[in-house]
């Protein structure tokens, strides 16, 4: 569904992005883990379109989506998070959830005033379904509520049931369980897990928890300093060499916790 | 008129520019808003001078002393009262605060000294000719003050803790807190730096012209585009766009532009075409969007581009 | 009668204020543009309107002018805001507004420049007795307040302007949700200038003689202190600060008669005093006079209290 082949992208004198090539597979979930800087977050800016890459090319379900700006990308149906949520926050719950239905009729000017009935209809539809995914990920209660006023685990189930009502195909979460609590990350992680099975959605997660990447992730690809140096299932990476030492980096060879981590991993 | 003369009032007038450009750079780049009363502190100098030099009799080299200061403590009380709370709406709220505050500043001058123009009481001076050019004594310790000050404030940002503290403020305020820096005293100190460089700029204009209220509102636009031009959050960068922009306004209202319309002789164009000095305002508005289309992050690095 | 004259003009203003200041709510208040150049908007309804009626033209067609030639300097106006940030988009409106009176200043050929246009038509002068038409021309008013009103209201309630309110707050997330922002700035900045553009031919067709000091940047802070203390974001809000500064503002006139102040002196305090208010506004009642109402929707099968 996602091919990125060979993506550079430099800001100044800082090489962000270094030749990045990977694929998500439709119907998959796949994860992208990384030591902090390695350019994840970049990357997905680059994907949906908030930056423009400096070379290489972004397939999107065949076709080519590189030099797009983000609301036709999104339009045709990849939609992301982002690390802090951005819902706006004098607006409700359930005006954030029909905010993301795409093909609104009321959303031109001449039809906003004059299709009244048409777009009652359409709101009233959508009403439906947004309150059907708000009882899903637990926020009908709130529905009513500005998104202000969410707690941030509830403003990241927020994200998701956007999500989920935009119908997009691909949806690519960055770092969708930081800073929640863990009860909160299991639900989210069954949520995410019921809509790839259920809706056959696609998943691109940037996470740094690896207990999430390695429950719900078909596959992982690993960033470090703008190159992809692995990729593969979760309990392969968790071993690779490679990996730890970007993870781990300033810790001398042979050293002590060196040695002490490699045997706990290998261990594992 | 002489090209020199031309000159000599380009650099006049950048000279007055540069000083409020100074203060909006600063103010933009570590308080992140527009300030639409930047004028107003100007305003307030030349009128505070005016009032104890004309009214009270003062020595006017003190009275401008004084009116400095108090629009340096002016500028702080604003941020102390208005700004600093509204801090957490964002900058769109600081900026329709500052025109609120420019409102009533200017209208708080027009109820106390009336709309008609006032002067200082200076004579001409001296009249120098040279190269063609005219400059009174005036107009020369007008150039001296204003590059005095500007010396005083480069000295200020590098030869002082304080100026340090203000360079690693405007850098990056995260990072300056972190090193321990009292970044609200530096603020304090900004406004109170920015507040006087004004007034010294308000009192160089009522010397050069006149004072009227609307002096300062009249000049936001220039100043702003000055600051824009040189890159917003560095004030070298509002200096040297002051200068460029005082040199286009004057060379822009000097030009015959029937050579450059008409394409070098393409086109026939009989008459002969300046732009008219009612349009001079229309000059700096014309460079904002030249430099807002061509090169927005302006000519010298600034700290922070858009 | 004199009172009465005074009324129905006070009240006729109230309503061309009031349809400039839905105007700019609808650029800050519904899509989170700072404008302060809103006067040019005024000023070029008020000069096409005049324009085209002294061309021939009936009242009406000025009308329609007025609309489209406020619409066109709002979508012109609004090109650069794709590329220009929020602060440096304002900078600019606020030489966009001078710009444009100085072009009424010194395009004498239009405009007559300084002078000013006099004698401007006034719709059905010749059918309605003189006694009566002050009154005449404020129902004329009111209707077209009406009509700015509902279409204000229509337009806020509909997924258009709930795109409006989430690119108010930031650019990203509507973005991200596939709305393209620029195109529904430009769609708002043009609507909001339409309806001062309205209220510009209104005016000249009320005052019957224009010029270029009619068009100073006091209008344009006149109408933001209306938004602001009227409540920002709320319609209402900005048809009520509409009433509270106009009021205000011509309610000097009387104190004059008591306060040994000369007229000029109380026209700059009653601007400090408006300032100031602002100010205050801004500071402790944050939402104005009325606030903007949350959008609650019926949700089945619960009982209709809500959340607050």
């Amino acid at each position: 569904m996602l091919a990125v082949k060979n993506v550079y992208k430099s800001f100044g004198g800082i090489k962000a992005l270094n030749g990045v090539s990977l694929k998500v597979e439709t119907g998959s979930i796949v994860g992208l883990i990384g030591p902090n800087g390695s350019g994840k977050t970049t990357l997905f800016n680059v994907i949906s379109g908030f930056y423009s890459r400096d070379s290489g090319e972004i397939y999107f379900k065949g076709e080519r989506i590189d030099d797009f700006p983000p609301y036709e990308i999104a339009m045709r149906g990849l939609s992301r998070t982002f690390q802090i949520s951005k819902a706006p926050r004098r607006m409700t719950v359930l005006e954030n959830m029909f905010l993301a239905y795409k093909e609104q009729i009321g959303e031109g000017v001449l039809s906003a005033l004059f299709r009244w009935g048409q777009i009652s209809k359409q709101e009233r539809v959508n009403l439906e379904k947004a309150l059907t995914i708000l009882e899903l990920t637990g926020l009908k209660n709130s529905s009513n509520e500005y998104a202000g006023n969410l707690s941030g685990g509830q403003q990241k189930l927020l994200s998701l049931s956007r999500m989920m009502v935009a119908d997009s195909d691909l949806i690519l979460l960055d770092e969708p369980t930081a800073g929640i609590n863990l009860t909160l990350v299991a639900e989210l992680m069954k949520l995410i897990k019921h809509f790839q099975v259920k809706e056959n959605k696609t998943f691109f997660i940037v996470e740094h928890n690896m207990r999430v990447i390695s429950e719900i992730c078909d596959m992982v690809y690993v960033l470090d300093s703008g190159k992809n140096i692995a990729k593969g299932e979760p309990e392969k990476i968790q071993k690779d060499e490679k990996v730890l030492k970007a993870y781990l980096g300033t810790v001398k060879e042979d050293s002590r916790e060196k040695k002490a981590m490699l045997n706990e991993t290998d261990g594992s | 008129m002489p090209v020199t003369q031309i000159v000599v009032n380009s650099v006049i007038r950048g000279s007055e520019l540069a000083l409020l450009a100074i203060g909006v750079t600063m103010i933009f780049n570590i308080l992140k808003f527009a300030n639409f009363a930047h004028g107003e502190f100007a305003l307030l100098g030349a009128y505070f001078a005016l009032f104890f030099s004309v009214t009270l009799g003062l020595n006017l080299y003190l009275a401008a002393l004084i009116g400095i200061v108090l629009t340096g403590l002016v500028g702080v009380c604003t941020n102390e009262f208005i700004f600093k709370r509204l801090r957490g709406m964002g900058g769109l709220t600081l900026m329709i605060a500052a025109m609120g505050l420019s409102i009533a500043l200017r209208n708080g001058v027009r109820t106390v000294w009336g709309a008609d123009p006032k002067r200082y009481q200076i004579g001409l001076g001296k009249c120098f000719s040279f190269w063609g050019a005219r400059v009174t004594s005036t107009q020369l310790l007008i150039m001296v003050i204003s590059g005095l000050s500007m010396l005083a404030f480069h000295l200020l940002l590098h030869r002082t803790k304080f100026g340090k503290a203000m360079r690693a403020t405007s850098d990056n305020i995260p990072l300056a807190l972190a090193s321990g820096i009292n970044v609200e005293k530096v603020i304090v100190g900004v406004w109170f730096i920015c507040g006087s460089l004004a007034a010294i700029g308000g009192i160089l204009i009522g010397m050069d012209t006149l004072l009227w209220p609307e002096m300062g509102f009249g000049i936001l636009l220039p100043v702003f585009c000055a600051a824009i031009l040189g890159g917003i959050g560095n004030p070298y960068g509002a200096v040297l766009g002051a200068m460029v922009l005082g040199f286009v306004e004057h060379f822009g209202l000097f030009v015959n532009w029937t050579n450059v319309i008409s394409l070098g002789g393409i086109f026939n164009i009989q008459r002969e075409i300046y732009i008219p000095t009612g349009y001079k305002y229309a000059i700096s508005f014309g460079v904002l969007i030249a430099v807002l289309i061509f090169r927005p992050s302006g000519i010298l690095k600034g700290q922070k581009g858009d | 009668m004199e009172l009465m004259n005074f009324l129905i003009y006070l009240v006729t203003m109230m309503s061309i204020y009031g349809i400039l200041a839905l105007g700019l709510n609808f650029h800050y208040g519904h899509a989170g543009l700072v404008n302060f150049g809103h006067v040019a908007f005024f000023c070029v309804g008020a000069y096409a309107s005049t324009l085209v009626t002294m061309a021939g033209a009936p009242f009406l067609v000025g009308v329609l002018a007025a609309l489209i030639s406020g619409a066109l300097l709002g979508f012109l106006i609004s090109l650069p805001t794709s590329k220009l940030s929020v602060h440096y988009w304002a900078i600019c409106t606020l030489g966009a507004g001078e710009i444009i009176r100085l072009i009424a200043l010194n395009e004498e050929w239009l405009t007559q420049g300084a002078f000013g246009i006099p004698g401007i038509s006034q719709p059905l002068k010749s059918i309605v007795p003189a006694v009566i038409y002050p009154v005449f021309y404020l129902i004329l008013v009111f209707i077209f307040l009406g009509i700015v009103y509902l279409l204000t209201e229509l337009l806020v309630r509909s997924p258009f302007g709930r795109v409006l309110k989430a690119i108010r707050e930031e650019d990203n997330l509507p973005l991200a949700m596939g709305k393209n922002v620029f195109r529904f700035r430009i769609k708002a900045l043009s609507i909001g200038a339409a309806f001062a553009g309205l209220a510009g031919g209104l005016y000249a067709h009320y005052i019957t003689y224009i010029s270029p000091l009619d068009f100073m940047p006091i209008v344009t802070f006149l109408v933001w202190a209306m938004v602001i203390i009227g409540g920002k974001g709320n319609n209402l809000g900005s048809l009520v600060g509409a009433m509270v500064i106009v009021i205000f503002y011509n309610s000097t006139r009387f104190l004059k008669d008591y306060i040994p102040i000369s007229a000029d002196t109380l026209a700059s305090l009653r601007m400090v005093v408006i300032g100031i208010l602002m100010i205050l506004v801004l500071l402790f009642m944050n939402q104005g006079l009325v606030r903007e109402k949350k959008r609650v929707y019926r949700i089945p099968g619960e009982k209709p209290d809500a959340g607050s």
